[in-house]
């Protein structure tokens, strides 16, 4: 695979010379005709993108960012209607006609859209596109263009160029193709490239690849970038600039630092608090914006954030405030109390304080499960294996491969607590919550859940006895509703299955929805009917409804908006306490798994490759994997994101249908340059076992030899096998740092 | 499951897109490692040999079944029965003897001469009145050909021009007009299209008092100079051949709209406009050529059931080809013309399959890839 160098880290000028202007916006609105009437996308957004820079357009879904860019490309759908300016170069695009703005598109003003899987045309090759690219705007050669295109491909860190540039994108993964699509932004040189969500389709480490190919591409074309994000930490990693949307309005304006240090702004304040990180870690409850954006088929007559601003009094309501310049240079903001924030220097946590927990009313509500102890395990895996034969052939089908999904792994969780599972997609750690809930036996191995051995269960009474004491809360809320369903057959289904009467389960679910902090007002609603977080509140409503142990959730809030999680986030913490449930915790977001689980097990190509405490293995990971996986997360802080030396996983996942062997990482790791050859012949060769992941410092002291960790594998695994909750991890170099 | 994809093939082709979908799908999930190019050149063959052999299987199975049905079913004895004056059953007996329709020898004897002189000796049997049922298909086979030839490959032409017109202007004046005009030409019969047709050409012909449309037979009177034979088919497949573009207009629009709208709105046209194309270029180059994948599905099946689904416009035009003989083998108690033919109608499905999956195969290289893994 082909190494991107990591890039040192971006020590800007911070007196840079931001004279031209090559993108000026002023008062642009969009509206969209629809059904429901128009709704007025945005509403009066002015900026400017000056030559070089880095801008980030921050907002969450339906903030009107994207209609911003597609209204700057004019790539807006026609049922959009478009006032107010925007010039390039001088150069006034409202207005224009196709022919004129296809001259600028791909030339002076480029495209990286956010699902790099449809956004290419599935029947040409990738040189194909890149080369119609080149040359829409260019009269070359085809070979020139060829040659140009083989560049170009090299330059975002497409391996064997020359071959791979006549490959379809159906065999390019999402970060290869999402790469390709940048050089097609980079083709002409333009003078601004518009990246909408580059990055959010993808892992966290085949983010931080693009984000690094981005800021290739804008160096090597000495473009300006215009880069539209949700998510905080790619802004403070990427951006000069930030400006802050929400319905329809830019709210919040200035440099990254300004903006995230000295924001003054109660939505962007409650934004960077909502974030779980390290100082908020552990039993603290995340700073949660409450309820959800406004509609903008209305117009807001007060502050479009009034409802949910903890700082709203009468002058809020009476009208919306416009930006204002706060502090010099370029610190703009649109509250009307943003002198009260200054004077005061109120933060998110002044703000937005976490209410005391209403533990109270949850225990109110249900009586705490039968109590265990601690030590009592729901879940213990032992050597689970879970494979998939690989068919090929409708008629005659044969055999030709195995998929090793889940290949090997043991798992153990304790009564009340949260065990987070983390990996790439792909990895395996959806097939192992599939597995659990299968109650079959797996392939291999064995699985216990609360006591019982799952090949044991041989009546579907048992089956049934144990299903409930098991429930899932699936990643997207809307579509695990069913739409012809009211919210108070949704919760009921599963205490009707359990043949409860219905007056007690008219009670339980009522219980059950002031649980999850929605009233009654919703019972009768319909799926189509709730906003994201609240159908995920429904969700949890309905998996609590027969007083499960263990809740498996799969990635419970990555559908959701930002200011939304953190509720959800908070309200899991809650019923966890006064349910005293377990949780197995699965996602990709580290920064959330180390907020809210107590133990992590980091997962690799179906395996685990390191284990332990969340404190140990986020402040000492030891296997190359998870200090890439950590690395590569985006903090929301720009002096840190600024200051980070990444070290960053090479290439992206094998298939698991073939994976490498020996050390199942060897392929992309960073660890294995550094070794002797002798030494790399091992990770080649074996495969690791966990084993204890000791500080250096600590083996030093104790005089243990450094390298000498690959013992006799049996022996090693009934090491682990005894200390479930030890940190281990599964290199052969746990030691070398 | 062969036969369920195949008897829904008239009412919704949608299991097509259905099956190409997933397809792509299955290649989306486990994406080929780079040296699966030679694995391609080798396995398209080996692939294509299984088809061959899956669908050979297949046919034997329908023919057979389709036997058993005429044999059990039609009653060729009746047609000598009911005839004035009438015939000694000896006679008729050993008529039917002569033929192998003779119910009174038992089924699997008479199953045993049908299959075998198929086998050895190629012969697919005699018709109650006499003449062998082979040559009467092999001469049939071309009057079909001949007449749905040129309408489908207009009618599919012009159905995708509209169609991608419509999309292009959805609920515009244009799109609800076509919209309209394609579900009338849906909605009425064929035979009604057909007569119609006939109606007004008579009125032309009349009103001009020439006899420029004809529309009995394939040929007729005509002159000898250079060239007038040529005319007078074409003069006499003019009206058919109207006939046909007018059905296969009205259906290939729709689908090509339907299929384009989502073209046009997806992702990759929009990386085509923001590269510098034009809308025009960007759906002419990108949104189109992926539209004609499902559409060309369509277009492979619908040709290749149109050799027997003709009955009507045959019937109608007095074209003697395949659809009005299968309509005449079951009127007239013929037993092995009506199994020939249900045998050549499950070739020209099978061949539609096929020749489905080649316009795929050749059109979209995501269905390439996946078929040479895992089909």
């Amino acid at each position: 695979m082909h190494l991107i160098p990591a890039l040192k880290p971006r020590v800007k000028d911070k007196l840079r010379i931001m004279a031209t202007t090559l993108l000026d916006v002023q008062n642009l609105n969009v509206r969209y005709a629809n059904e429901a009437g128009s709704l007025h996308a945005v509403r009066g957004v002015s900026f400017s993108l000056h030559a070089g820079e880095a801008l980030a357009l921050v907002g969450e879904s339906g903030s009107g960012k994207s209609a911003t860019a597609m209204a700057i490309m004019g790539l807006q759908p026609d049922s959009a209607s478009i006032e107010g300016s925007i010039r390039l170069h001088g150069e006034q695009l409202v207005g224009a006609d196709d022919d004129a703005l296809s001259l600028l598109r791909g030339k002076s003003i480029a495209m990286v859209f956010q699902d790099p899987l449809s956004a290419m045309t599935p029947v040409y090759t990738v040189g194909e596109q890149l080369i119609e690219s080149i040359q829409v705007h260019e009269n070359g050669s085809l070979s020139d263009a060829k040659n140009r295109a083989v560049e170009l491909l090299d330059l975002v860190g497409i391996p064997e160029p020359h071959q791979r540039i006549n490959a379809y994108p159906h065999e390019f993964s999402g970060g290869m193709r999402q790469r390709v699509l940048i050089a097609m932004a980079m083709a002409n040189n333009p003078d601004v490239i518009i990246a909408d969500e580059p990055t959010t389709a993808l892992d966290v480490t085949i983010q931080a690849q693009i984000l690094d190919v981005l800021q290739i591409a804008c160096e090597q074309t000495n473009a300006a970038l215009l880069l539209i994000t949700h998510d905080l930490g790619v802004v403070a990693r990427i951006a000069d600039r930030a400006m802050v949307m929400y319905a329809g309005k830019i709210v919040e304006q200035g440099s990254v630092n300004t903006v995230f240090y000295d924001s003054c702004m109660p939505y962007t304040m409650g934004l960077l608090g909502s974030l779980p990180h390290a100082g908020n870690a552990g039993t603290n409850k995340l700073s949660a914006i409450e309820g959800n954006p406004p509609s903008l088929l209305t117009p807001p007559t007060g502050c479009a954030f009034s409802t949910r601003c903890p700082l709203v009094d009468s002058t809020c309501l009476q009208q919306e405030p416009s930006l204002i310049k706060i502090t010099e240079p370029d610190h703009w903001s649109a509250c009307a109390h943003h002198q009260i924030i200054r004077r005061d220097s109120l933060t998110h946590a002044d703000l937005f304080q976490p209410k005391p927990a209403t533990e109270s009313t949850a225990a109110k509500a249900l009586p705490l499960n039968p109590s265990g102890s601690k030590n009592e395990k729901v879940l213990e895996m032992l050597a689970v294996k879970k494979h998939y034969p690989l068919f090929k052939g409708s008629v005659f089908r044969r055999r030709v491969g195995t998929v090793y999904a889940v290949d090997g792994i043991d798992l153990t969780i304790y009564q009340g607590e949260t065990l987070g599972l983390v990996g790439e997609s792909g990895c395996g750690k959806s097939t192992t919550t599939l597995s659990i809930l299968d109650l079959e036996p797996p392939t291999h191995g064995t699985i216990e859940l609360f006591g019982n051995d799952v090949s044991t269960l041989d009546s579907k009474q048992k089956r049934l006895a144990l299903r409930r004491k098991l429930q899932i809360v699936f990643q997207d809320p809307t579509s695990s509703l069913d739409p012809r369903m009211s919210v108070f057959d949704l919760v009921a289904e599963p205490l009707g299955i359990f043949d409860y009467n219905p007056e007690a389960i008219s009670a339980r679910v009522n219980e059950l929805l002031m649980l999850v902090g929605l009233d009654d007002s919703y019972l009768a609603r319909f799926a189509q009917q709730l906003s994201g977080g609240q159908s995920q509140r429904v969700c949890i409503a309905r998996a609590l409804a027969l007083e499960p142990q263990l809740l498996i959730l799969d990635e419970p809030v990555s559908a959701l908006d930002v200011s939304i999680r953190a509720g959800i986030v908070n309200l899991l913490q809650e019923l966890k306490l006064s349910l005293g449930l377990s949780y197995l915790f699965v996602a990709h977001d580290l920064a959330l798994v180390r907020h809210i689980a107590d133990r992590v097990a980091v997962m690799y190509l179906g395996r685990i490759v390191e284990t332990g405490s969340v404190e140990a293995v986020y402040e000492n990971p030891a296997h190359p994997y998870t200090q890439c996986l950590l690395s590569a997360m985006p903090i929301a802080d720009p002096e840190v994101e600024r200051n980070r030396v990444r070290q960053i996983p090479l290439g992206e996942l094998p298939s698991p249908a073939s994976p490498p062997k020996g050390c199942h990482f060897h392929t992309r790791c960073p660890k294995k340059s550094r070794l002797s050859a002798d030494q790399q012949q091992l990770c080649v060769e074996v495969s690791p076992d966990l084993n204890p992941a000791m500080p250096i410092q600590k083996m030093q002291e104790q005089d243990m030899p450094v390298y000498d960790n690959h013992s006799g594998s049996e022996a090693s695994y009934q090491n682990t096998k005894e200390s479930t909750s030890a940190h281990t991890s599964a290199c052969h170099y746990n030691y070398l740092v | 499951m062969y036969f369920a994809k195949f008897a829904q093939v008239n009412h919704s082709a949608t299991n097509i897109s259905y099956i190409h979908a997933n397809l792509v799908k299955l290649n989306k999930i486990y994406a080929l490692p780079n040296d699966k190019q030679q694995q391609l050149q080798s396995t398209v063959g080996s692939y294509l040999l299984k088809r061959f052999l899956n669908y050979a299987i297949l046919l034997v199975v329908a023919t057979n079944l389709s036997w058993l049905l005429a044999a059990t079913q039609l009653n060729p004895r009746s047609l000598y029965e009911v005839s004035n004056p009438p015939i000694d059953p000896v006679s008729i007996e050993n008529n039917l003897l002569s033929r192998n329709l003779s119910d009174k020898v038992p089924l699997s004897e008479r199953w045993v001469i049908w299959s075998s002189s198929i086998l050895l000796d190629w012969n697919w049997g005699q018709s109650p009145r006499g003449g062998n049922v082979g040559e009467e298909i092999g001469r049939r086979i071309w009057v079909s050909v001949r007449l749905i030839t040129l309408g489908s490959l207009l009618g599919a032409g012009l159905g995708v021009l509209i169609g991608t017109w419509s999309a292009r202007r959805q609920y515009g004046l244009s799109d609800r007009t076509f919209t309209f005009l394609a579900l009338l030409g849906l909605s009425i019969p064929s035979f009604v299209i057909a007569n119609l047709l006939q109606v007004l050409a008579t009125q032309i012909n009349d009103v001009t008092g020439t006899r420029f449309f004809e529309f009995v037979g394939e040929t007729g009177l005509h002159g000898d100079w250079f060239g007038a034979q040529l005319l007078d088919r074409v003069q006499h497949l003019l009206l058919p051949t109207i006939a046909l573009t007018i059905l296969g207009a009205a259906f290939f629009s729709r689908i090509q709209r339907n299929i384009m709208l989502d073209s046009l709105n997806s992702g990759f046209v929009r990386t085509a406009r923001a590269k510098g194309l034009t809308r025009s270029q960007a759906i002419n180059r990108h949104a189109l050529r992926v539209s004609l994948i499902p559409t060309s599905t369509y277009f492979a099946f619908s040709v290749a059931t149109l050799f027997v689904g003709a009955a009507f416009m045959e019937i109608i035009f007095s074209f003697h080809g395949m659809g009005e003989y299968a309509v005449q083998t079951i009127q007239g108690h013929d037993v092995h013309g009506a199994v020939a033919t249900a045998a050549f109608g499950g070739v020209c499905v099978l061949s539609g399959a096929l020749l489905a999956d080649f316009m795929v195969a050749w059109l979209d290289p995501r269905v390439r890839s996946a078929s040479a893994n895992s089909v």
